[in-house]
């Protein structure tokens, strides 16, 4: 899908945009001594004025007049002197003017559209898109100082219309004005978030215009770390069109089916596969007894013949490479890639729906309500007399029907030849995500040892494995003792298994100096396994929104300890059970006091993805007593 | 560099068979029987990839452009490899100085049925795409490439002159079979180039003086990988680089460019974009420049005039010598490239009165200069070097972290070029007074309920300094966060008060309260004692390194801690004074616990007192920070009484 990355940015345009046209600023503005106390209190700048104004004049064409007057009261609000414009195509920046002044208001620097330098936008995942930056640094003088800019941006074809962040974290805004004007006949939808504010509605001729004026507005606390995204948390005016054309496709967009009518039809591809190719797939799947059995086939040949590519040009953003562009490359992008497997199936009589979601594994739910181009995603959903089959096809790991946290749990807009509609993607499921070692430590009479272990992974743990395979060995030992928090070894070697089922299976073989953690006297204090079982940390305390586990999981862990007959057990952990609404945990160990073996037995089921806020100090305080009774030691004497 | 250290990368080499450098490479897009078999290449056995063949020829017309023909055969052997079959070449944009045509590239696969398939990239897919105002990429991706393909392209480029003549690298992150660069020189031209390569890597070089003509190849290259703190990966890449020393001009006499070190300093005192800027008012400065005259105290204006320097320019991220553009527009916009500020700092150093020359640098991540002769392009910046008060000071108009007195990390172990027509030469920058030193006190009671509860303060010094300062400035939160709490999400700092924030020549102070619960084991309690000390996580793991280890300049870190134990527990063994000392003394650690009543005394020093340390040395790091990490992670074990 279009523009997945290009998301940050675009919000960090029009975040910092805002309109002009509208009288001269009022000179006292310019001044930072003018800024009430009130608002400058822990402010790191302060927006004087954020003006936009939206001319909507057609379903394809729309001016955009941003003025904007920001007094920056320290360094951290340096970002408001990174100007930076986005322009394609459709989209021009026809005019642009920056003036810089002192903390007293006095002009000393002005900029216009040719001090600013151009590049192509680089997504850091596509080899192209026509994206492009105008972009102007300024070094700001001394603190505070105020920026002042006024810029024009018009279209010629579009999806969405410009959304008004009123506020963002730590910069407060003493007067925010958005106005959209447009045609009675073709009219906008609009929705106000994270405050309550009406437009004033007039009608001039043949427009309506919607006008909203905010002022003094406190900013909107900031996002709290490993919860949703920041915007989630903004306080933003978003307006959507009912109609629209983009690069020459005309759509409506007022409900979910006319949106998804419009994609509908970009993922038609007029020639599809020629005869001899669909002869070729349905040979591929003779052997295939069910259509699941027919789909697994299809999707093993999807993974194992396509990469990933990335290439976005206009419409091209929105519309999939033709089918026999993908199969000549063998490469695609998400919406290439799922219409080909799309169109494979239907070659095999399977009929399957592509389906646009908002990806990320903390990306925010969109609002269903409000029909707009929310999406950065697509997937294949494949409905089956008895369940339905989701497919990721950009991934060359997953098993058919795994979609992992990137697009789970989330609202999907399914394309249909009636249009679109919404539907679920499945939940996050612990079962899915499963992280299972068998561990054998043989001890020798230094407290150095080796160990022998087996590990077997399904879901994102798999798909996290698959990555750690590709590494070569001083990289794979430095993730595992990292990442998977392994105690370092001296020796060091992950061999691939044959998977069973489908879980990813590999040994691993180490060896160590020295395996206790510490000693003391003639007592050796050993971990109760050779990593950490759990690897997050929660931070003990209330929050305020909710916290996201990435994805819920199942790990259980054997770990065999031999020891050498001059060692005995000076102590052993006690048995602990933690059971919660979101959490499960049990650790026993067992003594063979004959064999002088030693069996540490761990389960742990985080068993949701999403923490709400107000059950987030329960959940950390849990994690808390399961990390302190992983810090119980297995405590030997050497005899 | 994963498998192999240097030794082991010579006894490779000798027992390879060399079967496809001997012979020329076939034409493009046809495969060999050995290419198409190659799974994987004994000298790097993990590599992801590798390339066949890397070839260049850098010729001329009438014109004397550079013309440049590339061509490159790599093969992919993992999966991971595969994203090298989405290619970027980069060319220099500006004014259209190059440009890249006739690009060509193909694709060998084995399909399934071991039948093969090959494809050419076709012109609509390929794209060019500005990185910014001097550098545009041409980008493609090839298509139907799989672990086992072998992808193939070549392209001409063509320059304004020869000063776009670029360093070859014949090393690469990913291994290299073969490697040549054809030089012609044009007619007239002089010309002088230095191989960079490691001894156990033969090169050979063909210099066919009368037809001006030279040609460089080399063999079953390792691929080169990032490690911790390393150099400037060019510092171990095996490569040549060339400069231009002179032409005969038309009427037969010689000209010279630069050749000797000696020359370097006139040379560039009279070039417009550097000396010419340094001695020429510039108009707008004049009430400035009154200003500073007007402190009498030399290391006093020196340093108003450096902080006005960094705090008033705002550096725009691209580095440079010189200004080509004067420094008119860099002192009306306040902020340019690295050359215009710096030149700027010394021009107004110079007005002001004071004894100052510009200093040619390049950082330790930049990469080593060539000490025989001048090569200009390795330095990448001109610093300020300013002698007043019996004191040198080396400063950068760019780095508003660094205090005056302090030479700026980023060049410590380097050699520079102090440019002057009479004191001009080359020097070696240490710093050998000033380190990185940080010392963590701290006082603590361990309450009968098993809870740390303490007062620290961490006193750092000099360099280590810089980061936190600046760190703490920006965000306090953060600052806590980053180097106090870190990631044990259990302990708790409160009361945090720094001093000396403004003061360069005193360390900086962080006070602060803390507590944190003691792990239990059964009857034992464990009471942490590497707290506050940057040394969480032991840096040097891996089994192998090929680069050199770089600190920048000396560390030591002093642990002093006091802890009382409360009445109902005693301590289970003091834990023993330990010592560990280099061979040479370059590192040594000392451990010491005692017991007193029911106070514990700890303390714990890490001293590391030269900044590098060879590749061939990393074994005995690695075994020394092994071992230091034991220490390091051994808490006092208390029980019940």
């Amino acid at each position: 899908m279009r523009k997945t990355n290009c998301l940050s940015l675009i919000l960090a345009f029009f975040l910092s945009v805002a309109a002009f046209a509208q009288p001269v600023v009022n000179l006292s503005k310019l001044s930072a001594a003018s800024i009430p106390y009130s608002l400058r209190q822990n402010a790191i700048a302060v927006y004087r004025l954020d003006e936009g104004n939206v001319e909507v004049i057609s379903p394809s064409r729309y001016i955009f007049k941003v003025h904007q007057v920001a007094t920056v009261l320290n360094n951290k609000g340096d970002d408001l002197f990174d100007v930076v414009l986005m322009f394609d195509k459709l989209q021009k920046v026809d005019k642009v003017e920056i003036n810089v002044f002192d903390s007293t208001g006095n002009k000393i620097a002005s900029y216009t559209s040719k001090d600013f330098s151009t590049k192509n936008y680089d997504d850091r995942m596509s080899v192209f898109t026509d994206d492009k930056l105008l972009y102007l640094e300024i070094a700001p003088p001394a603190y505070p100082c105020t920026i002042e800019k006024l810029y024009t941006v018009s279209t010629t074809g579009y999806l969405s219309l410009p959304r008004w962040t009123v506020a963002t974290p730590k910069i407060p805004v003493e007067l925010s004005h958005f106005t959209v004007s447009v045609p009675a006949a073709i009219d906008i939808r609009h929705k106000e978030y994270g405050f309550k504010l009406q437009p004033v509605v007039t009608r001039a001729g043949d427009k309506i215009v919607y006008q909203w004026t905010a002022e003094n507005i406190m900013p909107p606390t900031e996002a709290e770390d490993e919860g949703y995204d920041q915007v989630n948390n903004l306080q933003v005016i978003a307006v959507s069109p009912n109609q629209f054309v983009y690069d020459g496709f005309a759509g409506q967009m007022k409900t979910w089916k006319d949106l998804g009518n419009w994609n509908f039809a970009l993922y038609n591809d007029e020639k599809g596969f020629l005869p001899q190719q669909v002869t070729e797939f349905k040979s591929m799947v003779a052997s295939g007894k069910t259509d699941r059995e027919k789909i697994a086939l299809l999707y093993k040949h999807l993974k194992k013949s396509m990469r990933y590519v990335s290439v976005q040009l206009g419409i091209g953003g929105f519309k999939p490479f033709a089918i026999q562009y993908v199969h000549e490359k063998q490469y695609g992008d998400c919406k290439a890639l799922t219409n080909y497997m799309r169109y494979m199936l239907r070659a095999v009589d399977i009929k399957a729906y592509p389906a646009l979601v908002s990806a990320g594994s903390s990306k925010a739910p969109f609002d269903t309500s409000f029909p707009a181009s929310y999406f950065n995603h697509v997937i294949l959903c494949v409905p089956l007399a008895q369940d339905t089959i989701w497919l990721e096809c950009t991934s060359n790991n997953n098993q058919p029907g795994e979609l992992g946290s990137f697009t789970e749990n989330r609202n999907a807009l399914l394309l249909t030849e009636n249009g679109g509609l919404l539907v679920r993607t499945p939940n996050s499921n612990p079962a899915s995500n499963i992280f299972s070692t068998h561990t054998v430590i043989t001890i020798n009479e230094d407290g150095g040892g080796k160990v022998q272990s087996n590990i077997a992974c399904t879901g994102d743990f798999s798909s996290f494995m698959s990555e750690i395979e590709q590494e070569n060995s001083d990289d794979k030992k430095r993730i595992f003792s990292s990442y998977l928090k392994y105690k370092s070894p001296d020796t060091f070697l992950l061999t691939n298994k044959e998977d069973q089922d489908d879980k990813k299976s590999f040994g691993l073989q180490l060896s160590y100096d020295q395996l206790f953690a510490f000693k003391a006297g003639s007592k050796m204090f050993f971990d109760q396994r050779i990593n950490k079982i759990v690897t997050t940390d929660l931070k003990p305390g209330e929050r305020k929104q909710p916290y996201l586990f990435r994805f819920p999981y199942e790990k259980t862990d054997t770990t065999i300890y031999i020891l050498p007959a001059s060692m005995k057990v000076e102590s052993l952990p006690a048995k602990k059970e933690i059971s919660t609404p979101y959490l499960a945990y049990s650790s026993e160990c067992f003594q063979n006091e004959v064999e002088n073996k030693l069996v540490v037995i761990t389960r742990v089921t985080v068993k949701q993805k999403v923490v709400a806020a107000s059950a987030y100090a329960g959940v950390a305080d849990s994690f808390s007593q399961l990390n302190k009774n992983e810090g119980q030691k297995i405590v030997l004497r050497n005899e | 560099m994963r498998i192999l250290d240097k030794q082991f990368c010579l006894l490779a080499i000798l027992c390879i068979a060399i079967t496809f450098c001997n012979a020329q490479p076939t034409n493009f897009g046809e495969f060999t029987t050995e290419e198409k078999l190659l799974k994987h290449v004994d000298f790097d056995k993990e590599a992801d990839a590798v390339i066949l063949f890397d070839m260049a020829i850098a010729s001329y017309n009438d014109d004397y452009n550079l013309l440049l023909q590339r061509r490159t055969r790599i093969k992919i052997l993992k999966e991971k490899g595969v994203s090298l079959a989405n290619v970027e070449i980069p060319f220099y944009s500006k004014d259209k100085f190059e440009s890249i045509y006739n690009l060509k590239a193909i694709v060998y696969t084995e399909d399934g049925n071991k039948s093969m398939v090959i494809k050419e990239l076709q012109r609509s897919d390929i794209f060019t795409t500005k990185l910014n105002d001097y550098v545009s990429l041409v980008k493609f991706a090839l298509p139907n490439v799989k672990p086992g393909s072998i992808i193939e392209y070549n392209y001409e480029s063509h320059s304004k002159h020869f000063g776009g003549l670029d360093n070859w690298y014949f090393q690469k992150e990913i291994p290299v079979l073969f490697s040549s660069f054809f030089l012609a020189v044009p007619p007239r031209q002089e010309f002088a180039y230095n191989v960079h390569k490691s001894q156990d890597i033969p090169i050979d070089i063909n210099n066919d003086k009368r037809e001006g003509t030279v040609k460089f190849s080399m063999k079953n290259i390792a691929g080169l990988r990032d490690e911790p703190f390393m150099d400037a990966p060019k510092d171990y890449l095996q490569h040549v680089d060339f400069q231009f020393s002179g032409y005969v001009n038309s009427f037969g006499s010689k000209v010279n460019y630069v050749t000797k070190w000696s020359e370097v300093s006139r040379e560039l005192m009279g070039e417009s974009h550097f000396g010419k800027l340094i001695n020429k008012s510039i108009s707008g400065t004049e009430e400035l420049v009154s200003r500073f005259k007007a402190i009498s105290n030399q290391t006093e204006r020196i340093k108003a005039i450096h902080e006005y320097v960094t705090q008033k320019f705002t550096w725009n991220g691209i580095r440079s010598k010189y200004a080509t553009d004067g420094l008119k527009d860099c002192w009306e916009k306040r902020s340019g490239h690295s050359g215009e500020i710096n030149l700027l700092f010394i021009n107004l150093l110079k007005s002001s009165g004071l004894d100052v020359y510009p200093l040619l640098i390049s950082e330790r991540k930049h990469g080593k200069v060539t000490l025989e002769y001048p090569i200009l392009d390795e330095f990448s910046n001109t610093f300020a070097y300013v002698q007043a008060d019996g004191n040198t000071f080396i400063m950068d108009g760019t780095d508003h972290l660094t205090p005056t007195n302090l030479t700026p990390e980023s060049i410590l172990n380097t050699n520079a070029f102090l440019v002057d027509n009479k004191k001009g030469s080359l020097m070696k920058i240490a710093n050998e007074t000033a380190g990185n030193f940080t010392t963590v006190n701290i006082f603590s009671t361990i309450s009968d309920k098993g809870v740390l509860n303490g007062e620290a303060s961490i006193l750092n010094t000099n360099y280590a300094r810089l980061e936190r300062g600046a760190d703490y400035r920006r965000d306090k939160e953060l600052f806590k966060n980053a180097y106090l709490q870190k990631n044990i999400v259990e302990l708790k700092v409160d009361s945090l008060v720094l001093s000396n924030l403004e003061n360069d020549s005193l360390p900086l102070q962080q006070d602060f309260r803390f507590t944190l619960p003691v792990q239990s084991s059964g009857d034992y309690k464990l009471v942490n004692v590497n707290l506050f000390t940057g040394l969480e996580k032991n840096p040097f793991i891996s089994d192998n390194r090929f680069t050199d280890i770089n600190f920048g300049n000396r560390q030591q870190v002093t642990v002093v801690g006091q802890y009382v134990i409360p009445a109902n527990f005693k301590l289970e063994e003091v834990p023993k004074n330990v010592q560990m000392i280099m061979p040479d003394k370059s590192i040594t650690m000392a451990r010491t616990a005692s017991l007193s009543e029911n106070v514990v005394l700890y303390q714990f020093s890490l001293k590391i007192n030269r900044p590098v340390f060879t590749a061939e040395e990393y074994p005995g790091v690695k075994e020394f920070y092994k071992k230091m990490y034991t220490f390091l992670d051994e808490p006092l074990v208390l029980t019940n009484k």
